[in-house]
């Protein structure tokens, strides 16, 4: 459970890196990376680093605006605030996983609210990541597109092994 | 003196080991049976001096006085009367003088009292009847000699010749009479002697037993004296410490009815000795149903509860009257059992509870503005960004540096109200118009798109006696609520009116709401909407705890209407201030 841990910034470059991966595996297109956050601030400095990456963001800040979203349009990851003002993350998790047009949808949480409890309920909401805040913007991009690597790699099993350690069920 | 040692000298060894009470018991039977040696001993001292003085007193006097003297007097007066008859008849025969024979007549007369007096022998001397009886014998001859003598006077001067011629045959029976007269006296001194002896050897042996008694009364009362002030001390100390013992036991129980926690005296075979009244109201017992029976039966979760604290669980959760309750056991123990103390927790947890979640929640409030701090720094020195996006980010910056600044005001505000100092609030007279008019305008930059700000002033201004800045605070808190709750967007009125005798500021939202249940709890410390904070906006859950604990201050009061999906009305009420003529 000790894997959910921002890793070390890295030497600021991640858009080289990010074309390296790009040009290997995942071919010419950009990610398409929603990001469900309530909070202006924070909703700024996601699209600006991501979009610096390469990505391409789309942004909602409501749970509910962000499933709307999910039923029109095509995303490769969700990045998903917890803490969100009309339904919680958790809940639009829920209701990601079990919608089948969204089931397979990779979904990383990010949230000020750090205990081994919740992020445990980030696991059995069927995330692949929990991102804690305060985190490195600069990482942001490496970490997600690592999470979508190992998604498509070894599967949504493998990359939550990968992130949250060992089921304990 | 020995056995009486052995038998009530007690070793402190023994006062240790027996019980109290024995040793007690002990004591009281020692000094109890010394006392009523002692009194046998003073009746004994009593009883011999009385025999003593009565016998001495007997001896004395019976036998010197009202016998042996009378023995002694009646020999000696025998004589002399004896003497007086001769004498009587000596003169009688001479002078033929009837005259003369009067003494004669009076000592016949005695001599036979004296004999009589004799004969009597009140001493029970052996000896002196036969004496006595011999005296009798020749006191009768020479009576028969006097009666011849003077019957020969009689007859005329011939008879008187020869009665002078007999005189000398006369003679030898009064020497043989004096002789026995004297051998009566020789009885009467012989009584004597012998009472003295007797007399005497009374007197020693009365004087030798009384010396006896006396000295083993004084050996007996000697030991009593060293003995008893030490028994009666350890009886009184024994009593003391009894009575010391009995008032700290009422003492105790008096303390324990009025203890808090609950306490239980258990014994070492599970049985409840005793326990307080808040031991009978924490298992909902009532009063002596316990006692003398197995607590296992009784409290099972009383069992329950010390086994887990046995295990080392400060507290358990137990089932009592169908509730939920923590309890905390400590357990001293004493010679047969236990003490054991219970203490209901549940309320010190459950506060535990809300402090740790509050300190979750301000670690949650403050890592989310500095998230974006610290995410705009690193990416402003990351990243080459344009112009725009780095004064975009700037602005970030400053905002939640500003809303950092606000959570720690208010977390400090929160622990300035439950501390004991006061909080300071200055009142004075403000125009309410005037305040929301100045919040709309600093709120007015940085308005979320997507929603309405309605500001509603009065007609006239309305002055309300309060604190500006706090007021300022508490309100611009109620519009940030409302924005925060209204994710869907509407409008948001913001309205001064006087209502009654006072002035009304309305924070009123089109968004949320809140439901009917929770609107009495939105006031309390810590409270929150969504206490997992699985979703909704975060918040300390003190904004409107400080808000209405300043209002209160200003001698105002916030309310809340609101009704679920609907929206929200919170409505400040302040006491108006005289309008200034000036203003």
């Amino acid at each position: 459970m000790t894997c959910a841990i921002v890793r070390a910034a890295g030497p600021p470059g991640t858009a080289t890196r990010l074309r390296d991966i790009d040009g290997s595996s995942a071919g010419s297109r950009a990610l398409r990376i929603l990001v469900v956050e309530d909070d202006p601030g924070m909703r700024l400095l996601c699209s600006v680093n991501l979009e610096l990456a390469g990505f391409s963001v789309a942004l909602a800040s409501t749970g509910l605006e962000g499933l709307e979203r999910t039923r029109h349009e095509h995303f490769d990851l969700v990045l998903l605030d917890v803490m969100l003002p009309d339904l919680g993350g958790l809940d639009v998790a829920e209701r990601l996983r079990s919608a089948p047009g969204t089931a397979q949808l990779p979904i990383v949480f990010f949230s000020a609210r750090a205990s081994r409890a919740d992020i445990e309920q980030g696991r059995l909401a069927g995330a692949i990541d929990y991102i804690v805040k305060p985190f490195d913007p600069l990482t942001l991009a490496d970490r997600l597109l690592d999470d979508f690597e190992e998604h498509r790699r070894s599967g949504h099993d493998g990359v939550r092994r990968m992130r949250f350690g060992p089921s304990r069920s | 003196m020995n056995a009486v040692e052995a038998t009530f000298d007690i070793t402190a060894e023994d006062v240790r080991a027996t019980p109290e009470h024995d040793s007690a018991r002990l004591a009281r039977r020692w000094v109890r049976v010394s006392l009523l040696v002692l009194m046998g001993l003073v009746a004994a001292l009593v009883a011999t001096a009385g025999f003593a003085v009565r016998n001495i007193y007997t001896l004395g006097d019976v036998r010197y006085v009202k016998e042996a003297a009378p023995i002694f007097a009646s020999g000696q007066d025998a004589l002399v009367e004896m003497l007086n008859e001769e004498t009587a008849v000596r003169a009688y025969v001479i002078t033929a003088d009837s005259t003369a024979l009067k003494p004669y007549r009076q000592g016949l007369r005695y001599e036979r009292l004296e004999l009589a007096e004799l004969a009597r022998n009140p001493t029970g001397d052996p000896q002196l009847p036969a004496h006595v009886a011999t005296a009798k014998t020749q006191v009768d001859a020479l009576d028969r000699y006097f009666a011849s003598e003077i019957a020969l006077v009689r007859r005329g001067s011939k008879g008187q010749r020869e009665a002078a011629a007999g005189v000398l045959a006369e003679k030898t029976q009064f020497d043989r009479f004096r002789r026995s007269a004297q051998v009566l006296e020789s009885d009467a001194v012989r009584i004597f002697t012998r009472a003295r002896n007797e007399q005497h050897h009374t007197y020693v042996v009365t004087l030798i037993v009384l010396l006896c008694g006396g000295l083993v009364a004084l050996a007996i009362a000697l030991v009593l004296l060293f003995r008893i002030p030490s028994r009666l001390y350890r009886l009184y100390r024994h009593e003391e410490e009894a009575r010391r013992a009995a008032e700290n036991g009422a003492e105790a129980v008096r303390a324990l009815t009025h203890v808090g926690d609950a306490v239980a005296l258990i014994d070492s075979d599970g049985v409840i000795r005793s326990w307080n009244p808040a031991a009978e109201r924490l298992f909902g017992l009532p009063a002596d149903s316990g006692l003398g029976r197995l607590a296992s039966s009784v409290a099972p979760q009383l069992t329950e509860v010390r086994e887990h604290a046995a295990s080392g669980d400060s507290a358990t959760p137990v089932m009592l009257a169908g509730q939920r309750r923590w309890l905390a056991v400590s357990e001293s123990p004493f010679p047969d059992g236990s003490v054991v103390v219970i203490r209901d927790v549940t309320d010190d947890r459950e506060l535990e509870r809300m402090r740790s979640e509050f300190v979750a929640t301000a670690a949650h409030e403050l890592r989310t503005p500095l998230a974006a701090v610290y995410g705009a720094i690193r990416t402003m020195r990351g990243v080459t960004l344009e112009l725009d996006q780095r004064e975009q980010f700037l602005a970030l910056i400053e905002t939640e540096s500003e809303r950092l600044r606000t959570i720690t005001d208010q977390l400090l505000i929160t622990a300035q109200l439950d501390s004991a100092a006061p909080v300071d609030v200055y009142i004075e007279p403000v125009d309410l118009g005037e305040l929301i008019a100045s919040l709309a305008s600093s709120a007015l930059v940085r308005w979320p798109g997507g929603l309405d700000l309605d500001v509603i002033q009065p007609p006239s201004p309305v002055f309300a006696d309060t604190d500006a800045p706090r007021l300022h605070q508490v309100v611009s808190n109620l519009l940030e609520n409302a924005i925060k709750y209204s994710p869907r967007g509407g409008q948001i009125q913001l309205r001064v009116a006087k209502r009654g005798g006072y002035g009304a500021i309305d924070v009123a939202d089109q968004g949320l709401g809140i439901p009917a249940e929770e609107q009495d709890r939105i006031f309390e410390k810590f409270y929150r909407l969504d206490p997992d904070m699985a979703r909704g906006v975060g918040g300390s859950g003190l904004g409107l705890h400080i808000a209405r604990e300043l209002i209160r201050r200003m001698n105002g009061t916030i309310t809340v209407s609101s009704q679920a999906g609907s929206g929200s009305t919170f409505t400040i009420l302040l006491p108006l201030a005289p309008t200034p003529s000036a203003g």
